[in-house]
């Protein structure tokens, strides 16, 4: 757990670093070829898996848990209606979704957060609404009714608190999966693009031939930042499950 | 049991068209921006939107009315012209004229006009459709319009259809499985057959072992605490390194280094082509397989009628085919319903790496070449196969499962 923290922190560290432009990467031939500047593109795809790890979970947890406060409370044909359009977007596997609406918004790093955020709301949405469903029952939240609390105060001040802990857990999954998603889409050509990102390394390295040329680094370091970040969140969530 | 199933299949059929409305928006909406500039990939070519236009059904032919044609030359003033009917551009510097045939569609009369070398004509972009107008540009040349120009003509008129209409007439050729043509004039439906008999062919088999050796796996090391602690080592290891980088390493050392397996492009003999990826995808599937079936064991394991059973000193055998099984049967039936489908598509990356042409090879050209109509496709059909094994896994369960079974005669 303590370990987590700090390898967490490190990440972040040089994620703020690479976005500040204290590490300069220059995307020309010698960049996609891998020959120059793998640490650099390293730094840079912490700071694009930060990114979109970031906004992609707060998308879908703002969409989630907006949808599901509203399903659960009002119920009746909007319950209906909400929970169809959940499962339906649950039947098409996620990652293709994911994939297709990336190739909607023409690819690039916001429509890769975007799309993980539009896609990954659905389990976010289920627990809230499961979770809203036994809260409005119990006591503190009848009382908070009976003195004539409004349903924007109910939900801040008796609800989403009570959530808290499901939510940040959530949170970091999504972030996983965000990042996870962001290293497919960019192998498949869908992802990032003029930008130095975990998934672009790996497609380079791919496409230029670097196990065949005996180039290991850049494969090797893309996924071991990748393995590290994603580690250390799961021992993030097993700490906090403990 | 007669309304369970009726509600079930009208849920089904919610979710269908729930899917497709969603497929719908994402793909040929303009709600995550111009599909026509998707399709065409942001070209400015008035053939190729025009075509992309018709493709994805955003206009179609239909009445009879005028055409207006505007030539971008105050001199010359509006002339109107009709499809349907030869018209001819003479260039009178060079003395020459150019006739055309009788143009069907807008599309081909701006490449009559194109054709001439003279004018270059352009359809307005984007809102053609509605405006029925083209735009001609008389470049540097000296121009003379032929003076049956100027006569108005019976035209066919290219509409703009409605979203809801394109959405409901598209569905409905869907589910008549009127699967149509891809950007290659390929017919979807056998694209679809083809290569999802070869996605299946690794994903199938390769499941039912990842199913087979997961479980055994799970309850080999069930009360083996060393083993246990063994698999759950190898299964964090290897789930935390990016599936990638496996298939990179896999298929440098085998196809490259050792030459155990082939290396060529994809044709007959094709099953040794096959071999290596279904051993990659069980490798690489097998770990969150095997703690997913560890935590159903374990959760079982302590549930009090298990206690229960081993307190009346029933022997292991008999506790696990007569109590353990039959309670896992809801779980797993569920579990593997709900992988299955998306086990196609795990083969996203292995069929691009391997160079096999699948329906996860397919999804990828597809967004490469801009083929909204074959992603709708085939997510549609990956979408209702998940359903339908939905559906199975449910009755399975009810069937299997001691507590569900009595849930349902009650």
């Amino acid at each position: 757990m303590k370990y987590a923290r700090f390898v967490l922190g490190i990440y972040l560290a040089v994620a703020i670093i690479a976005a500040s432009g204290v590490i300069h990467i220059e995307i020309n031939n010698e960049f996609y070829r891998g020959q120059d500047g793998v640490w650099q593109s390293a730094a840079h795809g912490a700071k694009v898996a930060v990114i979109i790890g970031t906004i992609a979970a707060c998308t879908s947890i703002l969409i989630g848990s907006i949808l599901g406060f509203i399903s659960a409370w009002y119920g009746g044909i909007l319950e209906t209606f909400i929970l169809w359009m959940a499962t339906s977007i649950a039947a098409i596997p996620g990652i293709l979704l994911v994939l297709i609406l990336s190739y909607g918004m023409g690819g690039g790093i916001s429509a890769v957060f975007f799309s993980v955020g539009l896609v990954s709301w659905v389990g976010i949405y289920r627990l809230v609404h499961a979770e809203v469903l036994n809260l409005r029952s119990q006591g503190h939240v009848e009382s908070a009714r009976s003195l004539g609390a409004s349903v924007p105060a109910i939900a801040r001040r008796h609800i989403f608190p009570c959530l808290k802990p499901i939510l940040s857990t959530q949170f970091v999954l999504h972030f996983m999966y965000a990042v996870k998603a962001e290293t497919i889409l960019s192998f498949l050509g869908v992802g990032v693009h003029q930008q130095a990102s975990w998934g672009r390394m790996l497609a380079d390295a791919w496409a230029f031939g670097d196990l065949q040329q005996g180039n290991y680094a850049r494969i090797l370091i893309a996924s071991f930042c990748l393995a590290g970040l994603m580690l250390a969140l799961q021992s993030r969530i097993s700490g906090r499950q403990k | 049991m007669t309304k369970l199933v009726i509600n079930k299949i009208l849920a089904a059929c919610a979710i269908i068209v729930g899917v497709d409305l969603v497929l719908f928006l994402a793909l040929q909406s303009s709600v995550f921006g111009d599909p026509l500039a998707r399709e065409t990939n942001f070209s400015n070519s008035s053939i190729e939107l025009s075509m992309a236009a018709q493709r994805l059904g955003i206009i179609e032919g239909s009445g009879h009315g005028v055409l207006d044609f505007n030539i971008v030359n105050e001199d010359l003033g509006p002339y109107r012209i009709s499809l349907g009917e030869s018209f001819e551009i003479k260039n009178v510097q060079q003395q020459t004229v150019f006739s055309t045939a009788a143009p069907q569609t807008i599309s081909e009369l701006t490449t009559a006009i194109n054709q001439s070398g003279f004018v270059t004509a352009s359809l307005k972009e984007p809102d053609f459709g509605a405006r029925n107008c083209i735009d001609i540009d008389l470049d540097a040349f000296n121009f003379e319009v032929d003076v049956s120009w100027q006569k108005p003509f019976t035209a066919t008129v290219i509409n703009r259809i409605h979203p809801v209409k394109r959405f409901v007439s598209s569905f409905t050729r869907l589910v008549q499985f009127d699967l149509g043509f891809d950007r290659m004039s390929r017919p979807i439906g056998e694209t679809l057959f083809t290569r999802g008999a070869r996605s299946l062919a690794i994903a199938a088999p390769s499941f039912f072992i990842i199913f087979l050796g997961a479980f055994l796996l799970a309850a080999s090391s069930y009360e083996r605490k060393r083993l246990s602690r063994l698999l759950n080592f190898l299964a964090i290891t290897c789930m935390s390194l990016p599936a990638l980088l496996w298939i990179f390493i896999i298929r440098q050392t085998v196809v490259i280094d050792l030459e155990w397996a082939p290396l060529r492009a994809f044709s007959e003999p094709i099953l040794p082509l096959f071999v290596l990826p279904i051993l990659i995808t069980i490798f690489i599937g097998i770990w969150p397989e095997y703690l997913l079936m560890r935590s159903f064991i374990d959760d079982r394991m302590k549930q009090p009628f298990m206690l229960a059973a081993k307190a009346q000193g029933i022997t292991p055998q008999r506790l696990w085919w007569r109590h353990l099984l039959p309670n896992l049967a809801g779980p797993l039936a569920q579990h593997v319903a709900l992988n299955l489908p998306f086990l196609v598509l795990g083969s996203l990356l292995l069929e691009t790496i391997f160079n096999i042409p699948g329906l996860g090879i397919s999804i990828v050209e597809a967004i490469q070449n801009h083929d909204s109509n074959m992603i709708r496709v085939i997510t549609f059909f990956i979408a209702i196969i998940f359903l339908i094994m939905q559906a199975a896994a449910t009755l399975v369960a009810r069937r299997y499962d001691p507590r569900q079974r009595s849930e349902v005669e009650e």
